[in-house]
């Protein structure tokens, strides 16, 4: 399925996906100032992230899953290139939240597509529907907060990294992993909602856009 | 009349209109797999029982915190007794709530220094399993049996562990919490939580390949008449 021509869309509606891909191309702005400044690897972080900022594009998510990536992956950029982390006690564990808040749904859409989970508007539209949506979507950021913190401490225990200070950083994050994954459940739930009585508005099935279309 | 409405339905044996002879190896096997009643059904019943009356005994002997936690996990498995169970999840789940009920009344977390470890990969172990039903019986999830692909089934039971590390993860919340807001006596550090957490994924991930075989083999999530 090829992308859809951008020319049915009025320009107001070109307005956001257009601000979302100069705020990407804004990572390598940065990254090259960084570079100008001879500090490769924040350059090289960068760049990685403006990598990972063109996945929803390539998975064909609507712009707005496009902005969020944005909006955390700047989070994640200011805490550690432009030092957030240190200044702001706070920041990590704003970034520990925004983060799953954007990918688990985007994860829960990914395996969806991949028809490894259940799309839970294939049946019958119930109650239970968006009850589903959320706790789904808290499992998977609740899991891979829990697997990313195995990860921080398998690096500080054989590779001598200092990602972890306290215990109780461990479980700040943990509980902001969870926060994040409800906050984004609650996020994807309203956003399907929204699609399923715009599709149900169309005579079009309402399911969690199985085939990737490009619409908001 | 054979045939009313009105009647139980009739399974297995009975619905031939026999008698069980008390003598024949189906009355062991009835003896021991159950459906003597619907609520009390088999062995498994009378287990979930016995933590009821440990927790009354330990009300009497003024233990109150023992008695509320036996108390709280009988109520677990007579949930887990409304979920209609296949058998060996049942069990499974009774033996967990068991390592870890038992493991606090009679102090084995403290005396053995394994336990802690066992209970951690055994709970998400046996909970797995039931989660899924859970969500099965809540309309969340599909069942595994009427699912025809496997890549599906493999979802199902990714979905089953992330169920299991989730819920690790929130244990863990709420032992930090209790450690230090409640001042709980409970052993804590980094690294304790982190092998907790390994376990608890360790546990979660043998609990999802045991819902795969069982998915694999067309069993199904109800209990089976006999």
């Amino acid at each position: 399925m090829g992308l859809r021509p951008l020319g049915h869309r009025t320009e107001a509606a070109l307005i956001g996906p257009r601000v979302v891909t100069t705020l990407k191309l804004g990572f390598l702005a940065w990254a090259a100032i960084e570079l100008l400044q001879g500090d490769w690897g924040d350059a090289a972080a960068l760049v990685a992230m403006f990598l990972v900022l063109l996945v929803p594009r390539l998975l064909r998510l609507p712009w707005v899953f496009d902005g969020a990536f944005v909006v955390a992956w700047t989070l994640q950029a200011l805490g550690q290139v432009a030092g957030f982390w240190g200044t702001l006690s706070w920041w990590d564990t704003l970034v520990h939240a925004a983060l799953p808040a954007v990918l688990a749904p985007t994860a829960l859409i990914l395996l969806t597509r991949l028809r490894a989970l259940p799309d839970p508007f294939t049946g019958d539209e119930e109650p239970g529907t968006w009850l589903a949506i959320v706790l789904m979507t808290f499992m998977v950021a609740g899991s891979f907060g829990a697997l990313y913190e195995i990860y921080e401490w398998f690096m500080d225990s054989n590779f001598g990294t200092h990602y972890q200070p306290s215990n109780s950083d461990t479980m700040t994050d943990i509980t902001a992993n969870a926060v994040g994954g409800v906050v984004g459940g609650i996020w994807l739930a309203g956003w399907s909602a929204w699609r399923a009585e715009s599709a149900n508005s169309r005579s079009e099935p309402p399911c969690i856009d199985l085939a990737g279309s490009s619409r908001p | 009349m054979p045939n009313s409405p009105l009647q139980a339905p009739r399974t297995g044996r009975h619905a031939a209109g026999r008698r069980i002879d008390p003598r024949s190896p189906a009355w062991w096997r009835r003896l021991i797999f159950g459906d003597w009643h619907p609520l009390l059904r088999d062995p498994l019943d009378l287990g979930r029982l016995a933590f009821l009356a440990a927790a009354i005994v330990f009300l009497l002997a003024g233990s109150l915190e023992y008695a509320v936690r036996l108390a709280g996990t009988f109520l677990l498995l007579m949930g887990a007794q409304r979920l209609r169970l296949p058998r060996l999840f049942d069990l499974l789940f009774l033996v967990a709530m068991a390592l870890q009920a038992w493991g606090n009344a009679l102090r084995l977390f403290e005396d053995v220094f394994w336990w802690d470890n066992l209970v951690h990969f055994a709970v998400p172990f046996a909970s797995v399993p039931v989660l899924y039903v859970l969500n099965v019986r809540l309309g969340l999830l599909p069942n595994l049996e009427e699912e025809p692909y496997p890549r599906h089934r493999l979802g199902l039971v990714l979905f089953g562990v992330f169920n299991g590390i989730a819920i690790g993860a929130l244990y863990e919340i709420y032992e930090y919490v209790a450690v230090n807001w409640l001042d709980a006596p409970l052993a804590i550090g980094y690294s304790d939580t982190i092998f907790d957490l390994t376990l608890d994924t360790g546990g979660s991930l043998a609990g999802g390949v045991l819902l795969m075989l069982w998915a694999s083999a067309r069993w199904g999530t109800e209990r089976r008449p006999l």
